[in-house]
C-alpha cells in the first residue's frame, strides 16, 4: 500500500482521518496513529512486522537502560550493544546476501538467503541508531514506550524517510492534540496532492522512457539518444519521485498536526556537488555529515583526511542505497567530486575565483557554469543509480558516448522530439520553479528551514486562485490514480 | 476557506472541460493498441467499401485476425473475404453495427469468437472505449451515451502524455501489419532459441484456465442478439465458428466440452449455426506463434483452406 494507491486513498486515509476526528482526546489518537502505522506496514508484508515491533520494543529498552546508567560503561557498553544489533540486522537483510555472491572470498563458503528486504529497514534502523547514539550523548531523556512506538511507527516517514531525529519532534510530540489545525490540514492536503501530482502524473510518465534503456536493453541496439533521452528522464523520474514522496508524507503529518524534517530544496538548482548534498535528501544528508563524516574527521583534520572521509562517508552512502557494486561506485564518485570540489575551493586558483566571484558579471557565469557541470555530473552518474548492474552501467555509459552511433535505432523523431520536449519542459520546471517548501514557507510545515531557501512571490493561501491550482491538480491525479495500478515509490527499494 | 474550496471546483471542473476535448484530439495520434485498431479497420473498411455482396466478413478478436487467410479463403470460395476481426478488448456489438449498414443480402458473417467473449464480460474496457471512439466515434456515440466524456475519465494522463507523440507523426508502417483485406500478417516463426520463442514457450506452458462457468447465461447473447437480428433481416447470413487455440489436452475433460455444447446450444436458440468443431481450431506447439491463440502464418493458410471448405456448404450462392 503506497500513498498513491487507491486502497491508501479510498480506505487507510479516510479511516484514518475519520478515526482522528471521533477520538476526543489526544491519547487515543496517538494510539490511533499507531495502531494505523502498524496496520499500514502490515498491508505490505504481516511476517515482517514483528520485525518492526521487535526494532522498536528492543531500541527502546536500550535506550531506557542507557539513560539509568549514563556515563557508565556499562551504558556505553549497551549503546555499543544496541548500534551492533541494529547493524547486524539491516547486514542479514540488506548486505548478506551481497556479501556472498558479489564480494569475492569473504563469505564464499556462505548461502544465501531469499528473505525480501523489510520495507523502509534503512529508514527506521538509521533513526533509531541516531537515537541510541543522543540518548548515550544525554540529549534524550526518558521516553514513553507510546511516544517511542510513534516516533519510529509514524506511517508519513516511516516506509522512506525523512529521517527523523528525535529531538525535532519531542517538542511536537509534547503539545500536539495529533489533529492539524484548519489551516494546517489545508496546507497539509495541498502539499499532499503536489506531491501526488508529481509523482503519478510526472514520475510515472516517465517510467516507460527508462525502461526502455536500463531494462530492456538487452538484445536490443541502443543509440546515444536513447541512452542520454533515458539518463535525463531517470534524473527527473527519481526527482519527482522522491519529492512527491516527501511532499506526501509531510502533507500527511501535517493532517495529523506535526510537522516533519524538509527533505528537498531544489536540488537540481545546485551550484556544487556539496550544495547538492544539502538540498537533496537532506535529512539522509544530515544523518550521514553529523554521525559519520564528522566523527571521521576528529577535532582537527588535515586535507587529506578531509579527503578520505569524504569519499569513505560518500562509499558507506551509496551501500546504503542498495547492496550493489553500482550503488558502491555511485557513492565513490560522488565522494570523489565532493573531494574534488573541496580540494578546488582550497587551492590557490580556488581563491582566485573565489576573488573574481566577487565581481558581479563574473559571478553569473560562473555560477551558471558551476550549476551546470553539478547538473550534469548528478544526471550522468544516475546511470550507476539506475543499472542493475556494472555490466549494464558500462554498456549504457558507452552508448551514451556514441559508441553505438548518435541515431535511435528504433525512436522516430517525432518521438524524439515529443520526449525531448517534455524533457525540457521538466528541466525549466525544476531550474526556476519554485519548490513547496517555498511556496508554502509561511504555513510553517517542516521542523527545519532551510538556511539557502530562496524567498518567493509564490505564497500559498487559500484563496481562489491556489484552489484553481490545487483544483487542477487534484482532478489529473486522480485520473491518474484510477486509470492506473499504483508504483511504488522508488525509495521504497532503499 | 470558502474561496479556496470554490477555487478547488471551479479549477477541477475547468481542468475536466479541458480534459475531454484534449483526449478526442489526442488520443488518435497516441501510441497504443488503439491507435493500431484504428490504422486497422480503416483498412478493412476501405476493403469492405471496395467489395461487393457476397461476401465473407470474419468477426473475432485477435486469434481470427492472425489465424485466417482472407486472400486463402477467397481463392476457396471465389468470393470476396474480408477479416474484420480485430482484439478481445473490442467488444463484439460494436463490430457488428459498424457492419450492419454496410453488409447486403448475399453477404455472410462469421463469428469464430474466442472463449473469453462468452464469460461474464469485461465489456467497454477502458481500451475498448478508446478503440471505439477512434475507429468510429459515430457508432460509438450511439452504443454508449457521453462516449468523449466516458474516454476521457478513464484516460491516464501520464499514460496519453507518454504515448502522444507530435500529432500526425508517421509511425510503424500499417501495410507491413495488416493485409490489405484485414489479416494480421506479421505472425512468422520466431528462430529456435531466440527470447521471442523462449518467452512463447513460456506462455504456452502455463496452465489452461478454467472456461468460464455459465456460458448459455452470458451477457454476450443480449448483446448480440439485436445487431445479428439486423443482419438476419437484412438477408445477411450470420454464422458462428471456433477461434484457434493452442491444443491443450484439458480441452478433452468434460468441463471445457460441457463449455462447447453450452456454447452451440447458445447459437442454436439465436439462430446461428455453428461451422466445424472445437477441435478444428486446436493447433500443435509448433503451429503457435506468441500465445495461446496466435498460430503462425502457415498454420492460418492451413486453416483458411480447411474452414473454407466446411463454409462452402453453408453459403448462400452468389443467385440467392
Amino acid at each position: 500500500m503506497v500513498f498513491s494507491s487507491k486502497e491508501f486513498l479510498g480506505i487507510f486515509l479516510p479511516l484514518v482521518l475519520l478515526g482522528l476526528l471521533l477520538c476526543r482526546r489526544s491519547e487515543w489518537r496517538r494510539v490511533l496513529l499507531i495502531a494505523a502505522s502498524l496496520w499500514f506496514y502490515a498491508q505490505w508484508n504481516v511476517s515482517y512486522l514483528p520485525l518492526l515491533l521487535g526494532s522498536i520494543c528492543c531500541n527502546w529498552l536500550v535506550g531506557r537502560f542507557m539513560v539509568a546508567r549514563r556515563g557508565t560503561r556499562v551504558g556505553k557498553y549497551a549503546l555499543w550493544l544496541g548500534v551492533t544489533a541494529n547493524l547486524f540486522t539491516i547486514s542479514f537483510f540488506k548486505y548478506w546476501n551481497f556479501l556472498v555472491e558479489d564480494v569475492p572470498g569473504v563469505f564464499s563458503t556462505a548461502t544465501t538467503h531469499q528473505l525480501a528486504l523489510p520495507l523502509g529497514i534503512s529508514f527506521f534502523t538509521f533513526q533509531q541508531v541516531v537515537f541510541l547514539v543522543e540518548t548515550w550523548r544525554g540529549r534524550i531523556g526518558r521516553v514513553h514506550p507510546l511516544e517511542y512506538g510513534f516516533f519510529v511507527a509514524f506511517f508519513p516517514q516511516l516506509i522512506a524517510g525523512p529521517i527523523v531525529d528525535y529531538q525535532e519532534m519531542r517538542p511536537q510530540l509534547a503539545k500536539t492534540s495529533f489533529l492539524g489545525t484548519q489551516r494546517q490540514i489545508l496546507a497539509g492536503v495541498f502539499l499532499f496532492v503536489c506531491g501526488l501530482f508529481k509523482k503519478v502524473v510526472i514520475a510515472d510518465l516517465l517510467e516507460p522512457w527508462v525502461a526502455e534503456s536500463f531494462d530492456a536493453w538487452e538484445g536490443k541496439l541502443l543509440g546515444a539518444t536513447d541512452v542520454w533521452l533515458s539518463t535525463f528522464a531517470y534524473s527527473f523520474q527519481l526527482y519527482f519521485d522522491f519529492s512527491g514522496y516527501s511532499d506526501m508524507a509531510m502533507g500527511l503529518a501535517l493532517l495529523c498536526g506535526l510537522r516533519l524534517p524538509a527533505n528537498f530544496n531544489s536540488p537540481y538548482q545546485a551550484t556544487s556537488i556539496g550544495d547538492f548534498w544539502r538540498r537533496w535528501h537532506m535529512t539522509f544528508g544530515r544523518l550521514i555529515r553529523n554521525y559519520l563524516y564528522l566523527p571521521l574527521l576528529g577535532s582537527s583534520p588535515g586535507p587529506m583526511r578531509m579527503v578520505l572521509g569524504l569519499v569513505a562517508v560518500m562509499f558507506l552512502g551509496g551501500l546504503w542505497h542498495g547492496a550493489a557494486w553500482t550503488f558502491v561506485a555511485w557513492g565513490v564518485a560522488h565522494g570523489v567530486a565532493l573531494a574534488a570540489a573541496m580540494v578546488f575551493r582550497k587551492s590557490p586558483l580556488g581563491k582566485q575565483v573565489a576573488t573574481w566571484a566577487e565581481k558581479r558579471l563574473f559571478r553569473l557565469g560562473w555560477m551558471q557554469a558551476c550549476w551546470l557541470a553539478t547538473f550534469l555530473f548528478v544526471v550522468l552518474s544516475r546511470v550507476l543509480f539506475r543499472s542493475p548492474s556494472m555490466g549494464t552501467a558500462s554498456f549504457l555509459g558507452q552508448t551514451l558516448g556514441g559508441a553505438s552511433g548518435w541515431a535511435s535505432p528504433h525512436l522516430s523523431s517525432a518521438e524524439i522530439y515529443w520526449r525531448a520536449i517534455i524533457l525540457t519542459s521538466l528541466f525549466v520546471f525544476v531550474r526556476i520553479a519554485p519548490n513547496t517548501l517555498q511556496i508554502l514557507q509561511r504555513e510553517n510545515v517542516t521542523t527545519t528551514v532551510p538556511k539557502d531557501l530562496v524567498a518567493t512571490r509564490l505564497i500559498w493561501q487559500p484563496n481562489l486562485r491556489w484552489g484553481l491550482v490545487f483544483g487542477a491538480m487534484l482532478l489529473l491525479s486522480v485520473l491518474a490514480v484510477v486509470n492506473r495500478d499504483s508504483s511504488p515509490f522508488i525509495y521504497f527499494n532503499f | 476557506m470558502t474561496r479556496f474550496l470554490t477555487g478547488t471546483a471551479l479549477g477541477a471542473v475547468a481542468t475536466w472541460l479541458a480534459w475531454v476535448p484534449l483526449c478526442q484530439y489526442w488520443l488518435p495520434h497516441a501510441n497504443g493498441v488503439h491507435w493500431f485498431l484504428d490504422q486497422a479497420y480503416a483498412r478493412k473498411d476501405q476493403a469492405l467499401a471496395t467489395t461487393t455482396a457476397p461476401r465473407v466478413v470474419l468477426v473475432g478478436a485477435s486469434s481470427v485476425a492472425y489465424g485466417f487467410r482472407a486472400n486463402v479463403m477467397a481463392r476457396e470460395l471465389d468470393r470476396p473475404v474480408i477479416n474484420y476481426a480485430g482484439t478481445a478488448a473490442l467488444d463484439i456489438d460494436f463490430l457488428l453495427w459498424r457492419l450492419v449498414p454496410n453488409l447486403h443480402a448475399g453477404d455472410t458473417v462469421v463469428l469464430p469468437l474466442e472463449h473469453a467473449y462468452y464469460g461474464e464480460s469485461s465489456r467497454r474496457s477502458a481500451l475498448c472505449l478508446r478503440a471505439m471512439s477512434a475507429i468510429d466515434p459515430q457508432t460509438g456515440g450511439q452504443l454508449v451515451p457521453w462516449l468523449g466524456s466516458r474516454v476521457a475519465a478513464r484516460t491516464d494522463p501520464a499514460w496519453l502524455l507518454a504515448s502522444a507523440p507530435v500529432p500526425g507523426a508517421v509511425r510503424r508502417e500499417i501495410n507491413e501489419e495488416v493485409s490489405p483485406l484485414g489479416d494480421y500478417v506479421n505472425n512468422q516463426p520466431a528462430a529456435p532459441g531466440t527470447a521471442f520463442a523462449k518467452n512463447k514457450i513460456e506462455r504456452l506452458a502455463k496452465a489452461l484456465q478454467a472456461p468460464p462457468s455459465t456460458p448459455g447465461a452470458s451477457p454476450l447473447w443480449e448483446h448480440l442478439a439485436e445487431p445479428i437480428a439486423r443482419l438476419q433481416t437484412n438477408g445477411v447470413k450470420v454464422l458462428a465458428a471456433q477461434a484457434n487455440y493452442f491444443a491443450d489436452p484439458a480441452y478433452d475433460t468434460p468441463i471445457w466440452q460441457e463449455f462447447f455444447g453450452e456454447i452451440a446450444q447458445s447459437w442454436d436458440r439465436m439462430n446461428v449455426p455453428m461451422v466445424g468443431k472445437p477441435s478444428d481450431g486446436f493447433f500443435p506447439e509448433e503451429k503457435m506463434w506468441d500465445s495461446r491463440s496466435h498460430v503462425v502464418e502457415s498454420a492460418s493458410e492451413d486453416r483458411a483452406i480447411h474452414f473454407a471448405a466446411q463454409l462452402l456448404p453453408l453459403l448462400p450462392s452468389p443467385q440467392d
